[in-house]
């Protein structure tokens, strides 16, 4: 049977998610999207107003901060920076949602057991 | 630039505050660049930008957070009562004060039937009441913050205060001795020009440097007025003020017409009149001067 994504579910996710990809390197909002896109193949669609909202909630909870680029051409952009609160947060949103998964999978799949 | 527009008019009625400005622009940014990605893939530009619109989502609700304030002060004037609390100290100053004026009330009616309906003995006894609740009442209700305007600054309603209580000074002796037996109009004017004229003229004096006080909201109701009535009437504001120079001006005159008629000669009193005219057109002149440089230089 094939499996659907639960919206909610990784909505819930949405920070870990921005977090990690700005683990890596900086970004700006197009080219978070854009790699969200590109790691599901376009399997889920996840609104833009969800990620700003995750930006404005991460920033205000000291994960990252934000800075305009200089770009010269096409308009300047606004880039997203991880900070070191926002290292730990990735990895303690990571055990969580490894523990999680771990307890959920005993209590779901009743067959295994 | 129908991204610009678009997301302009999707945040249209929201107070423009400098986050969301900020806000605005790296949404447009984006979009443009998933418009620009669409429209490489083949895409029409038509196409583009709707897809990039739909994969936009509800955006709203953040601009609600960033426009919280100015949301809470929709729904504060909408709901919630945002009159201001009256303090203690205010709320006993306005009672002592409307209990002093009352008691003088009730005193001034006991002296009038009991001294055998006289009016100059009411009238004295009710002196003492009336002026200092006349003037504290001014002083408190000046200071007052209300749900509209702000409060004056306690010195300049200090003055207001004190020529109020001045004028009414003035009027309460006059009238009693208006009543007193064998009064003489000259002597009742003579007594109540003194007070009367310097109060009025201080009250004028500060009416005309008055500040705005009024809350910010308000302004922006008298400027939505103010541009939907652009077109029927002149600056409101100007003719307000012209018309309390005016009506100081011709205040002005008066008492000094009286003045000099009491205390000198008719005769030397009348040209005060040519005088207060030839102010009048001035105050005109200045007026029309004024219109006229403030709509060259619109």
């Amino acid at each position: 049977m094939e499996g659907r994504i639960s919206a909610d579910l990784l909505r819930g996710h949405t920070d870990t998610i921005v977090l990690g990809i700005l683990l890596k390197n900086d970004a700006y909002g197009y080219q978070i999207y854009k790699s969200i896109m590109d790691r599901t193949d376009g399997l889920y669609q996840l609104k833009e107003a969800t990620l700003y909202s995750s930006y404005k909630r991460l920033e205000k909870e000291a994960c990252i901060v934000a800075y305009w680029g200089d770009e010269s051409q096409g308009g300047r952009r606004k880039y997203y920076r991880i900070t070191d609160k926002g290292r730990i947060q990735y990895k303690q949103n990571i055990a969580d949602w490894e523990f999680t998964q771990r307890i959920l999978n005993r209590l779901l799949k009743e067959e295994d057991n | 630039m129908m991204i610009k527009k678009y997301v302009d008019d999707l945040f249209h009625g929201y107070e423009s505050t400098a986050e969301l400005e900020d806000f605005k622009e790296e949404i447009i940014i984006n979009l443009k660049d998933r418009v620009q990605d669409l429209e490489n893939a083949g895409k029409s530009p038509d196409e583009a930008f709707a897809e990039a619109v739909s994969e936009l989502g509800d955006i709203t609700a953040i601009a609600d957070d960033l426009s919280r304030e100015k949301r809470k002060e929709i729904i504060g004037k909408m709901y919630v009562d945002t009159k201001p609390k009256l303090s203690a100290g205010y709320a006993i100053g306005y009672t002592l004060s409307a209990g002093v004026l009352l008691f003088g009330i009730i005193t001034g009616l006991i002296t009038y039937f009991s001294a055998g309906n006289n009016l100059f003995i009411a009238i004295s006894s009710f002196l003492p009441f009336v002026v200092p609740a006349g003037a504290s009442l001014t002083y408190l209700g000046l200071t007052t913050e209300t749900a509209a305007k702000y409060p004056m600054n306690w010195k300049r309603a200090l003055i207001y205060a004190l020529a109020a209580g001045v004028i009414l000074f003035g009027i309460s002796i006059s009238s009693s001795h208006y009543f007193m037996e064998n009064s003489n109009p000259a002597a009742i004017l003579g007594v109540l020009i003194p007070f009367v004229l310097p109060g009025i003229l201080v009250i004028a004096f500060l009416i005309l440097t008055e500040k705005k006080r009024f809350k910010p909201w308000l302004m922006q109701e008298h400027e939505r007025y103010h541009e939907a009535y652009e077109g029927y009437y002149r600056d409101t504001e100007e003719v307000t003020k012209r018309g309390m120079l005016s009506g100081a001006l011709w205040i002005g005159a008066i008492g000094v017409f009286l003045l000099i008629w009491i205390l000198t000669n008719i005769l030397y009193a009348l040209p005060v009149f040519f005088f207060a005219i030839v102010g009048e057109l001035l105050i005109e002149y200045r007026m029309v001067s004024k219109h006229k440089r403030n709509s060259a230089a619109k």
